[in-house]
């Protein structure tokens, strides 16, 4: 045995010990692995440890409690030894869980209704009804199969005799269900050989069980059964897993804002309409659920989720006001719970527990705090920051101020257990976050755990004070069939589609936006960069000077001073890159990164890269207010190029990586939408230099034709016209390009007809809206198609030899000023698109018009 | 006495709203001291209304606008028949101290009324006024009646000196505020006297041809409802200084006005909100040629 793993056995055993036993030896269900572990040196270990870590990021998991770290990038831990059971333990966890949770069942029941056991004396009225976790308005809300708990959790700990007890429940808000998966995943791919000499219970099946449960709330058949999953969002700690349990159960991942109501009726806002929710699966605080009736500054909620909750005509997974079982303070009074409805003594008794809203109790914390871990009565687990973000001080100073929102509990609780660091090993304390479902009436343990380990001396685990494990649980007879994923579908069947909320799709649309805006600012300050380093001549320069600024892509709202925006010498060019205010390019790369995180489990891996390469770059280059001459060109060089390399590479790279599904799509529309709208902002801007007339043979043509193609090269499309047309830059074929072109990337046209072939695929015929900005889409691209150029700008040829000479090729229709009206209304045309998508697919306005119409004199209050 | 009520509550938005929610709670109930002959809700831009009913009793009606409007006007429309409450004199002579007893062994149905609550927290101030009226010995009745005095001679009834994010402690301190002041500073003193109590919110007389009105009739009024042995609610008008009588339409109930209060919404995506509420109390002479129908 290398010395890793023996040196603690020599430690005389202080309580239980999970993996050896009072002699030192290896508990019997761990023989096998120490074996195999034993066999393998230091390096293999720290080699697969690394792996580990490696397979977990690739997973995705992530554990974001500590906000200062970017988005993502707090890894979770999981050991390689995992925490295993014997049959027989897991035999009472099951029974004591099921008990446990039959006894608090019929306590919220009780609680919410009427009050027997308050009645009977049997427990205190303050700890239940004074609860912040006590929903006065759960009073009479129907509850799904008429229970409040459906999936709940548990935490567990092993005291001095080896025997369970119940550390605190998680019965109303369960957390770590997918954590749990994702070690065993994670776990079975790094060390595969594990697995294969013990038959260890099966995960595979748990999410799955927990959507059959969630659709047997709902009365519609299976695959109409309207489940989603609510999370509070990206700010959670937790959104990682809410985000892989919904992929793993095939739920929609939503926030309070994907919600509405309509009619007494919840609506999931999606590209394709409003689709009705039936199940919600929720992950947010009660109290936060709905503005109208609890937390007034509640922006995770849904107003009226309540409403239809008590019409019916929605589920929610666990019941509001179910949280109360996990109100910490309750906990010293489980055994008195269990005894009162069930008659029974309880099978897990309660880990010691002290409130400190008694004073005696609180008396004998204070007296030795040290000896103790205080807690807030009513925190979630998992999601809430532990204690140590404060100091000891503080939280004493909390519990001074009020004592009745805490509890205490012994700090050494919990079996001791290894974990390896590298190739060491080290001591912890653990506990065991175990799930069950409610399955009719009976409830169904999930036969594996979070085993969670706190360690001091960790390194790694340094923020989050604590190591996961893998916890296996053996099979107790030959295992039957394996368990499988659903069989295949018919072939007969459409492959599945993807619903993607609206807002979802919104973020990418915004993020299409912002990117392009990016790139082109970007790429406009490299030209101009450029142009200046090819020292160019006054009569150039005073060509290409003018129109610089007023090509810089056009910003949303008016900011102020916005309309000064300048970039003719470097320390503008400088700002325009990375002031960090409006209209920079610094500012449009963080618009993208934050809606880009705020849907990041929809993007794929090599996409996100792309970005956090790209943010990464902006992070590091800041601007400086007196950086010195030669630094400002040298970083805005730099970061021109960062950013007109990162951004293609990105579209390029998404494009490649990411189901082409309503969220890429609206990535892409709002890329050419945004282009369109800067295209048709560049040419305005030069209709001040076009000519009313235009003489081919004089010499303004030739002034003409600099500025024109000066004009093409900031824009990036010289090339493309004399791809394209094959002579010099003329009026007439430099705005059919630009507004025409079918094929060149930067047409408005094509940018156009691009959005409506992405729009078409999005559309759904339900909806009224999509319909409007699709006809208002294709109205605007054939105006387009129908522009005569020739009708604004008169081609005269003054060469006598010409034929036709002195003659006016085109007899002039229209006054000049009608080409500046009429590229304006183009323009506005253009920018007016925005709102049409935006009513059509991300806010319904039209499709609610639609469904409000018919009854203008619909059903009223008394 | 007969009262026709028009109550408008209009928001406007800078920029329109893109979702609007909201619960009315408008609807007066029907009680020994009110008799509802006709009522009516209307909500501009319409929308369809459901109701029920609440915690508190109260008959709530949600409704919902997920569509993008400027503006949202609901008008409150009620015909009510009020009559002269019978004082409840047997309970009102029960001293404090029998009426905490009573109500220790029904704590779990009276538990909500004597929680302090954010809008209306218990403290210092409130213990050493209530020890000024409610010793264990003082009959009920006399010890409300002294509160309700002792708050209208001591606080002035002063209109916007006070708004709705005002802490009780501020008005500890400037004894300055509106009626709705004057009701949660009577239940934090209530409620510290262990005396179960609710916030009432409702209409009360403008007064009748050549004849002043009451305070605050020209907003929606607020007073509070003591429980007495016996589970009956009594109820006192502290800004007024007076029990209250069949000058008062009661609407709405709750430990504090977050609970009732008549308007509560929520619209995504406003600017500016502006709320302006309007309130109309017609007394009804007896009308010789009938009363005058609302449109319905």
């Amino acid at each position: 045995m290398p010395a890793v793993l023996a040196s603690k056995t020599s430690t005389p055993a202080q309580g239980w010990h999970d993996v050896f036993d009072a002699d030192g030896e290896p508990r019997p269900q761990y023989a096998t692995l120490l074996n195999h572990l034993r066999e393998l040196r230091p390096k293999e270990l720290r080699n697969l440890d690394e792996r580990m870590q490696a397979t977990l990021r690739e997973m995705g998991v992530t554990f974001d409690f500590i906000r200062e770290m970017p988005w993502g990038q707090q890894p979770w831990i999981c050991d390689l030894l995992p925490q295993i059971f014997t049959v027989a333990e897991w035999e009472t966890i099951t029974r004591g869980i099921a008990q446990r949770l039959r006894a608090f069942e019929m306590f919220l029941q009780d609680a919410y209704g009427s009050k027997s056991i308050l009645r009977a004396g049997v427990l205190p009225i303050q700890p239940v009804m004074g609860s912040p976790l006590y929903q006065l308005p759960a009073v009479g809300l129907p509850c799904v199969q008429e229970a409040f708990l459906h999936l709940s959790g548990i935490a567990l700990v092993r005291l001095d005799d080896g025997s369970f007890a119940v550390k605190h429940h998680q019965f109303g808000h369960a957390s770590g269900i997918s954590y749990m998966m994702q070690n065993r995943r994670a776990l079975a791919r790094v060390l595969p050989d594990l697995f294969r000499d013990v038959s260890v219970q099966s995960l595979v099946n748990a999410p799955l069980a927990i959507t059959a449960q969630l659709r047997g709330a709902s009365a519609a058949s299976a695959h109409e059964a309207g489940i989603v999953l609510l999370t509070p969002g990206a700010g959670s700690a937790l959104y990682s897993q809410h985000s892989l349990l919904a992929r793993r159960m095939g739920v929609p991942l939503v926030q309070g804002g994907d919600l509405l109501v309509l009619d007494d009726r919840v609506y999931l806002k999606t590209v394709k309409g409003l689709a009705r929710v039936e199940v919600i699966y929720n992950r947010v605080p009660d109290d936060m659920l709905d503005p109208l009736v609890f937390n007034r500054s509640s922006r995770l909620g849904i107003p009226g989720l309540t409403h239809c909750i008590r019409k019916g005509s929605v589920k929610l997974v666990n019941g509001i006001g179910s949280q109360l079982a996990d109100d910490r303070s309750l906990q010293s009074m489980a055994g008195r719970i269990v005894r009162y409805y069930l008659g029974e003594e309880a099978i897990l008794p309660s880990l010691e527990t002290l409130w400190l809203g008694d004073l005696d109790a609180r008396e004998m914390v204070l007296d030795d705090p040290a000896r103790y871990d205080i807690r807030r009565s009513h925190e979630d687990d998992l999601g809430a920051s532990p204690d140590t973000t404060l100091s000891r001080r503080e939280l004493l100073q909390q519990v001074e101020n009020d004592p009745g929102s805490f509890v205490a509990q012994p700090r050494e609780a919990g079996a001791r257990t290894i974990c390896f660091e590298k190739s060491r090993t080290i001591e912890g304390r653990a506990d065991y976050l175990i799930f069950a479902l409610r399955a009719g009436d009976r409830y169904e343990v999930l036969p594996s755990a979070l085993t969670r380990v706190f360690v001091r001396e960790s390194t790694r685990s340094a923020k989050l004070g604590w190591i996961s494990k893998d916890t296996w649980v053996p099979e107790t007879a030959a295992p039957a069939d394996p368990p499988r994923l659903p069989a295949r579908r018919s072939l007969a069947e459409r492959p599945p589609t993807l619903e993607v909320t609206s807002r979802v799709a919104e973020a990418f649309y915004w993020m299409g936006r912002y990117l392009e805006r990016a790139f082109q600012q970007a790429y406009l300050i490299q030209v101009i960069e450029s142009l200046e380093t090819e020292e160019l001549n006054s009569a150039e320069r005073r060509h290409y000077r003018p129109i610089w600024s007023q090509l810089l892509p056009p910003l949303d709202k008016k900011v102020a001073g916005s309309s000064r925006r300048s970039i003719s010498n470097p320390t503008d060019r400088y700002h325009l890159m990375l002031f960090p205010g409006p209209g920079s390019v610094a500012a449009m790369v963080g618009r993208v990164i934050g809606n880009a995180e705020s849907v990041q489990e929809c993007l794929s891996p090599e996409a996100w890269a792309t970005l956090s390469h790209l943010l990464a770059g902006f992070q590091k280059t800041r601007f400086r207010k007196n950086a010195a001459p030669s630094d400002i060109v040298r970083m805005t060089r730099r970061m021109s190029e960062l950013a007109t390399t990162l951004i293609p590479q990105f579209f390029a790279v998404s494009a490649m990586t990411m189901i082409a599904d309503d969220a890429w799509r609206f990535c892409v529309i709002g890329q050419m939408l945004e282009r369109a709208i800067v295209t048709g902002n560049a040419v305005l801007s030069i209709d001040r230099i076009l000519p009313a007339r235009f003489d081919v043979n004089s010499i303004e043509a030739h002034h003409l034709e600099i500025e024109l193609s000066a004009f093409l090269r900031l824009l990036g499309t010289r090339d493309a016209y004399r791809r394209v047309y094959q002579m010099r830059a003329e009026p007439v074929p430099v705005m059919e390009l630009l507004w025409q072109h079918p094929e060149v990337p930067r047409s408005v046209l094509r940018c156009l007809a691009r959005c409506v072939e992405l729009l078409s695929k999005s559309a759904s015929s339900r909806s009224l809206g999509a319909g409007q900005a699709l006809e208002a889409l294709e109205a605007l691209c054939d105006r387009i198609r129908q522009i005569d150029w020739n009708d604004y700008i008169e081609y005269i040829d003054t060469d006598p030899d010409a034929p036709g000479a002195g003659a006016v090729s085109h007899s002039r229709r229209q006054p000049k000023r009608e080409l500046t009206v009429f590229l304006g209304d183009l323009l506005s045309r253009t920018h007016s698109i925005h709102g049409l998508i935006s009513d059509g697919f991300l806010n319904h306005q039209a499709h609610i018009a639609q469904s409000l119409a018919p009854k203008a004199k619909g059903p009223r209050a008394a | 006495m007969k009262f026709e009520i028009r109550h408008v509550t209009s928001y406007s938005y800078a920029t329109p709203a893109a979702e609007g929610y909201a619960e009315a709670r408008l609807t007066p109930p029907t009680l020994p001291t009110q008799t509802i002959l006709q009522h009516r809700i209307d909500c501009r831009p319409e929308t369809h209304m459901s109701g029920y009913t609440d915690y508190f009793g109260n008959l709530v009606h949600f409704f919902s606008l997920p569509f993008r409007h400027r503006k949202l006007t609901i008008t409150n429309r009620a015909l009510v028949d009020t009559h002269v409450p019978r004082q409840p004199r047997e309970a009102l002579s029960l001293s404090v101290e029998e009426a905490r007893q009573i109500f220790s062994s029904a704590m779990p149905d009276v538990f909500p009324y004597l929680q302090e609550t954010e809008t209306v927290p218990l403290g210092r101030e409130a213990v050493s006024v209530m020890r000024r009226f409610f010793r264990g010995d003082q009959a009920m009745g006399v010890g409300i009646e002294r509160l309700s005095d002792w708050i209208h001679d001591v606080f002035s009834y002063t209109k916007g000196a006070t708004d709705n994010t005002t802490e009780l402690q501020t008005l500890w301190k400037t004894k300055q505020g509106v009626c709705q002041d004057f009701a949660h500073v009577a239940l934090s003193v209530l409620r510290t006297a262990g005396l179960p109590c609710r916030y009432v919110c409702g209409y009360i007389d403008a007064g009748g041809s050549g004849e002043a009105g009451l305070v605050g009739a020209l907003a929606t009024h607020a007073w509070v409802d003591v429980l007495l042995p016996g589970m009956v609610w009594v109820g006192i008008d502290p800004t007024n200084r007076k029990w209250v009588n069949d000058q008062y339409v009661a609407v709405s109930y709750g430990r504090d006005v977050r609970d009732a209060t008549p308007l509560r919404g929520m619209f995504k995506g406003a600017g500016d909100q502006n709320m302006n509420v309007k309130v109309f109390v017609k007394r009804k002479e007896v009308a010789r040629e009938g009363i005058h129908p609302l449109r319905s």
